[in-house]
């Protein structure tokens, strides 16, 4: 039977409709699918020299279209191709986006729609930066339907596959142009970095070339070769032996994880051992192992993996070594001598079945550990790393500027080193730089990159921020033109309207309360105020307590620009010296902070609260205030305790602090946590913004004041957005630590000082840790409760729909129900919030985005991610200068053991809050060390001949150093032991 | 249909005569023409529309799930539903026709036709709507042959997704998967023809004269009529009695029972050649 010929059928003039045939394979099933495919003539070519399609540009229900390729493209004098345009392939957009998207090359490019489909399947990441880059007026990238236009659509030919029926539609295209140009003498050229496509575009006699070759004839060709991306054909290795197992075909891995034999999840590898990786899998108790490289198989940390397990004699138990990098110079070959045999699936679900039971089992000797290997990788998780080259691979002697292959060694300890090639590898030493993954072939040992750009030098303070911030994954490039067009138009000139009874209903809404003396007390320095607060008392004895919000939501709506980059973004990021807001600082700084001594508009909650602050009723209302002072923690301190001070505001002030008190207490006997985390702030010396010193954050009683205001504010908007919204509102939790976490804590503290945490209620484990106290030694109970804090679970945002009440419990906190309200200028949780108490006050109805689940469930997802990526970028920069500060000064000091391995321990030094690795092969060469595990404790003999004793949570002294690390280059603390 | 004496007297006397007379002068066992075409069902693997000249007309389309097999049932495999315009689903026509029907394929398709995997194989669901009969008719299995006849040619037309993972899954799961070239479907039925769909004709029973494919008078006057197999190129079960009219109705002889399997025998090959010639002159739409 001949294939199926398309028929066309003209439906109207310039409307022709043809069917396309083809089986969908979803889930095991294949169904067949008819599509009708409609194609249209009057699709415009965008260029502006063309007169042809001129009329084509109209203003199509409100967006308006027009010629987006210039008149005068760039012309090539080389091979007699003057001006051109450039159409790209798949391939290329996929492996060269970085140089797509650099300021010195691709101007006036075509991308088929084929293309744009094909990138979008293959990975979103790059799709939606391409889709970014067609908006940008600079770059000229034009769009062009090819599939929907009647001149360049082909149908499928019988038994071509889907590959070469795009590869065919996308030289159609390419061809198309080259003819329809002809009038104005810009011609066409196709880039493509597929062989056979090449081949068969030349034998159609279009321009077309491989981006190499693009490259090369350009001007500025040198700096750009460095840029493109790494091709398998590059490196003539076909034929050395494969370094890795393949992974397994698709069907095999979904039908796999089908039936539950193989398991899916995201790996993460250890920061301590880059040979260790674990992944938490719904059916065992405990996350699996996966040791040594060739199980890791080619995954980096963070990537969605299908894990086999490995048949029983091959568990192992996780190492109590330290494993880096450095100690891996002969790269540890995994064994594996026997050749692989098919297991059946039957076996493979005993052997989860024996899993489960190792891993339960009571008897920690003998444990092992289930141990499993990576056969397939279903979503990588790359993005662009920094690094640096490392001085090890770069031949010196070498001063060609040929290029040649050089490792990268990435800032993040559990990946592995990248190849790239560059011909600038001498310049670029000791500097830091961004590359990008391309590849990792099972014949190489380590992934094949490409290079990006560069920082700036090792050490240099920008880069370093720079570094920081790519590393965590933090959006801080300026604000789009789009995101600004959002703000008020009168910009800081903007004030709350004069006339509140103007016509407009939402003003109509807002309480006045300009009459209350509100006031703000705040961080010294802070500038985006978004909570005030007042007191006063009743006629009937009980208080009237308000908390203000700044109204961000006002000025935020749903939906628009501003809003979708707030939602991205997530929350604001707090480095050392910079912040990195989340809205722009328009609103931030001005328009929503509730600055004093002027009106602005904020959502207030209203408590009438007892003597002993218990809540008498509540009420919510969108209001204009006033703020009388914005106080600094210990000026509002001070004033308060200073007893000349009798005005009103020092009095709302002072009943303040007796209901947070009394609040804090009732939450205390709940069983609130009071634990610490080692805060330190750096003062930086003000003129040359070097660090100077390091201080330890204290508390003071207004700070506690606050708090307590903005904990009972939280739980009472949580309470009734939850009322209004049971299936959509935005809530916090933080789920009880299951009892494995504490075990080792326990163990530790039970062998080594007879003390006990317990875990039975937030309640018990507050007392047990109150009673954690060594008489001899005052901070003692503060580094308990710093370990205690790493074992809990951390706390997330949800929407309310997905867990039942219980679960809704905020362990730390102890209370049933809570959420982030108060702090909607660097909190994307809270504008989320806002929108929905005023959905549920009746102020205005909620956007959809807002209450549909799924929605929902993914803006969740977001804003948890982005919050942990804020804290390790806030702990990693303080960390860093921390490590400047410690440049200029050693000293010794005080530190505490809290984890002891057989090959070294790791020290928390409290005065700067930095913990470090000391390693036992700098103390000691022999290697007479005894570890016991049993009791936390290492015995070894120093260089002087002196025995020392090393146990969990001793005091001991340490020199304080900072060093350099040679091989990622950045600073740590180095500590010797005295 | 109403025939008058007269009428009844000389279809009676034409058809029951050593020398059968038919009313459209069609041999005994001559077919009335038929018109048929495949495959322009869009969303079903294989489609067929007949057309008789008398105005009965019936769809047919097989659509194929894969699903996970428990037994090596070919029934478990195969649905099969008649429906007949106007008809309540229980009617004892309907029920029957599709139960006919199935039984029938079951004996003709061997597993392996459907098989995918160790543990995955096609399951066919077949659909027959009698859009219209003629209106005199008293009994429905007169319309049987028509029904049988797009059956055949829809699945004669049938072409399944081609698998592209492999086929030996016993002891490690895969998941199917399928090329997505519509093209690249193979036939149910490839084109040799040992391996076919079965068909069943209706015989009407005139005195000692067996007709095939009866004509609205002559199922009026037919004392007695039958239905016969034919699979595997040759005729067999299920052959069954079947009342044509509820006025005149004598009994069966060994001898007609024998001669519709030899009539049957001698004309199923020619019918065979004939839809299969439809089926391969039809191109597909899709």
């Amino acid at each position: 039977m001949e294939g199926a010929v398309a028929k066309r059928k003209v439906l109207s003039s310039g409307l022709t409709v043809s069917q396309k045939v083809f089986v969908r394979s979803r889930n095991g099933n294949a169904s067949k699918i008819v599509r009708e495919h409609y194609l249209r003539d009057d699709i415009p070519c965008f260029s502006q020299a063309c007169t042809q399609c001129s009329e084509l540009y109209q203003s199509d229900n409100g967006t308006v279209i027009s010629a987006v390729l210039s008149e005068s493209p760039s012309s090539l004098q080389s091979s007699n191709i003057g001006r051109h345009y450039v159409l790209l392939d798949t391939n290329v957009v996929l492996g060269a986006i970085d140089l797509l998207e650099s300021d010195s090359v691709f101007f006036d490019v075509v991308i088929p729609q084929t293309v744009l489909n094909e990138v979008r399947n293959k990975s979103l990441p790059i799709y939606t930066r391409l889709r970014a880059l067609c908006k940008s007026d600079d770059k000229r990238i034009a769009v062009f339907h090819n599939e929907f236009s009647s001149s360049t659509f082909v149908s499928r030919r019988s038994a071509e596959t889907i590959n070469d029926y795009n590869d065919r539609l996308i030289r159609t295209t390419a061809s198309f142009y080259s003819d329809h140009l002809k009038s104005t003498g810009i011609k066409m050229i196709y880039i493509t970095n597929d062989k056979n496509n090449l081949e068969l575009a030349l034998a159609e006699s279009l321009d077309a070339m491989s981006l190499e070759a693009y490259i090369g004839l350009l001007p500025n060709s040198q700096e750009l070769l460095d840029l493109l991306p790494t091709l398998r054909t590059d490196f003539s290795r076909s034929g050395t032996k494969l370094k890795f197992p393949d992974y397994y075909s698709t069907s095999r891995l979904l039908g796999g994880i089908k039936n539950g034999t193989l398991y899916q999840g995201i790996i993460n590898i250890s920061s301590y051992n880059s040979l260790e990786g674990s992944i938490s899998v719904s059916s065992l108790p405990k996350p699996l192992l996966i040791l040594g490289s060739e199980n890791l198989n080619r995954s980096f940390s963070g990537d969605t993996v299908v894990i086999e397990m490995l048949p029983r004699d091959k568990w192992k138990k996780p190492s109590n070594d330290i494993v880096d990098e450095e100690t891996l110079g002969s790269s540890e070959n995994a064994d594996n001598d026997d050749p692989e045999s098919v297991i059946s699936d039957r076996e493979r679900r005993l052997l989860t079945q024996e899993a489960v039971k190792a891993q339960t089992s009571g008897n920690d000797d003998d444990r092992v550990f289930p141990t499993g290997k990576v056969v397939g990788i279903s979503k990588r998780s790359w993005r662009s790393y920094v690094g640096q080259i490392s001085a090890r691979s770069v031949d010196k002697t070498q001063s060609s500027n040929a290029t040649r292959s050089v490792f990268v060694i990435l800032m993040d300890r559990s990946l592995p080193k990248v190849r790239i090639r560059t011909g600038r590898a001498k310049d670029l030493v000791g500097k830091r730089i961004v590359v990008s993954v391309d590849s990792w072939p099972a014949n190489m040992s380590h992934p094949e990159g490409h290079y990006v750009r560069t920082l700036g030098d090792v050490e240099d303070k920008d880069a370093e921020q720079e570094a920081l911030l790519l590393e965590h994954d933090v959006e801080y490039r300026p604000f789009s033109k789009n995101v600004l067009e959002c703000l008020p138009k009168e910009g800081h000139d903007w004030k709350v309207p004069e006339d509140l009874n103007n016509g407009d209903p939402q003003l109509a809404k807002r309480k006045d309360l300009r009459h209350k003396l509100i006031c703000s007390i705040d961080p010294p320095g802070c500038v985006d105020i978004d909570d005030a607060l007042h007191a006063e008392k009743l006629p009937n004895g009980n208080f009237e307590v308000g908390v203000h919000i700044a109204d961000v939501s006002h000025f935020v709506k749903a939906n628009t620009a501003i809003d979708q980059e707030g939602a991205s973004r997530g929350t604001s990021v707090y480095l050392v010296d910079k912040r990195i807001d989340m809205l722009p600082m328009l609103l931030g700084t001005d328009l929503c902070s509730l600055k004093p001594y002027v009106d602005r508009f904020a959502f207030s909650v209203l408590w009438e609260l007892d003597q002993d602050a218990n809540i008498v009723n509540v009420s919510f209302t969108k209001s204009i205030i006033k703020s009388r002072e914005a106080f600094a923690y210990e000026q509002a301190q001070n004033r308060i305790d200073d007893e000349s001070q009798k005005d009103d505001l020092t009095k709302g002030m002072r009943y303040l602090l007796a209901l947070s008190k009394k609040l804090k207490q009732k939450r205390m006997d709940a069983g609130a946590l009071n634990l610490s985390s080692p805060e330190v702030k750096v003062h930086m010396d003000s003129e040359t913004s070097d660090p100077g010193e390091v201080e330890i954050k204290k508390l003071l009683d207004t700070n506690s004041l606050v708090e307590e205001f903005m904990l009972l504010a939280n739980i009472s908007v949580a309470r009734k957005i939850f009322d209004a919204f049971p299936q959509v509102a935005m809530l916090r939790r933080h789920a009880s630590p299951p009892q494995a976490n504490f075990e080792q804590l326990n163990e530790m503290l039970r062998v080594r000082k007879n003390m006990a945490v317990s875990l039975e209620s937030s309640k018990a484990l507050a007392d047990s840790l109150d009673r954690c106290v060594d008489p001899n030694d005052a901070y003692f109970n503060t580094l308990i409760r710093i370990m205690a804090t790493r074992c809990m679970m951390s706390a997330e945002y949800f929407a309310s729909g997905n867990y039942s009440y219980n679960d809704f419990r905020h362990y730390g906190l102890a209370v049933d129900i809570y959420t982030h309200f108060t702090s909607p200028i660097r909190r994307y949780c809270d504008v989320v919030a806002h929108r929905q108490l005023a959905a549920a006050i009746n102020y205005e109805p909620l956007s959809i985005i807002h209450r549909d689940k799924t929605k929902m469930d993914l803006v969740v997802k977001n804003i948890n991610k982005r919050h942990r990526n804020a804290q390790f970028a806030g702990r990693a920069s303080i960390e860093y200068y921390v490590g400047q500060v410690m440049k200029n000064a050693e000293s010794l000091e005080e530190g505490y053991v809290i984890k002891v391995f057989s090959n070294g321990f790791v020290v928390l030094v409290p005065k700067f809050g930095v913990e470090s690795l000391i390693k036992l092969n700098t103390l000691t060469q022999s290697g007479a060390a005894k570890f016991d595990e049993e009791n936390f404790k290492l015995t070894f003999t120093t260089e002087a001949g002196e025995e020392r004793e090393i146990a969990v949570f001793d005091r001991i002294k340490v020199q304080v150093k900072s060093v350099l690390d040679e091989m990622t280059s950045k600073r740590k603390t180095q500590l010797v032991l005295v | 249909m109403v025939l008058s004496t007269t009428e009844r007297y000389y279809l009676l006397e034409c058809l029951s005569g050593s020398k059968v007379i038919r009313a459209d002068a069609r041999r005994v066992d001559q077919f009335r023409p038929v018109e048929a075409t495949c495959s322009f069902l869009p969303n079903s693997n294989g489609s067929s529309r007949v057309r008789l000249p008398d105005g009965s007309e019936c769809i047919a389309s097989v659509k194929a799930k894969v699903v996970k097999v428990e037994s090596s049932e070919v029934t478990d495999l195969l649905n099969v539903e008649v429906d007949i315009n106007g008809q309540r689903d229980d009617a004892e026509a309907v029920v029957s026709f599709s139960s006919i029907l199935k039984e029938s394929l079951a004996q003709c398709i061997p597993e392996s036709l459907l098989k995918l995997t160790e543990k995955y194989a096609f399951e066919l669901s077949i659909d027959a709507i009698v859009i219209s009969y003629p209106s005199g008719i008293s009994s429905f299995y007169s319309i049987l042959t028509l029904v049988s006849m797009a059956v055949y040619l829809a699945l004669k037309s049938t072409s399944l997704p081609l698998l592209t993972s492999t086929t030996e899954d016993a002891e490690v799961e895969e998941e199917p998967t399928f090329s997505d070239d519509w093209d690249l479907a193979k036939l149910l039925f490839p084109k040799d023809r040992l391996l076919a769909p079965p068909l069943l004709f209706v015989l009407a029973m005139v005195g000692p004269n067996l007709l095939l494919d009866p004509s609205v008078e002559e199922l009026e006057v037919a004392e007695n009529g039958l239905f016969v197999g034919f699979a595997s190129n040759k005729a067999g079960a299920p052959i069954r009695s079947i009342s044509l009219n509820s006025t005149n109705n004598k009994g069966l002889s060994t001898n007609h029972i024998l001669d519709a399997v030899s009539t049957v025998d001698s004309v199923g090959g020619s019918v065979l050649k004939a839809l299969n010639s439809i089926v391969e002159n039809s191109t597909s739409e899709f």
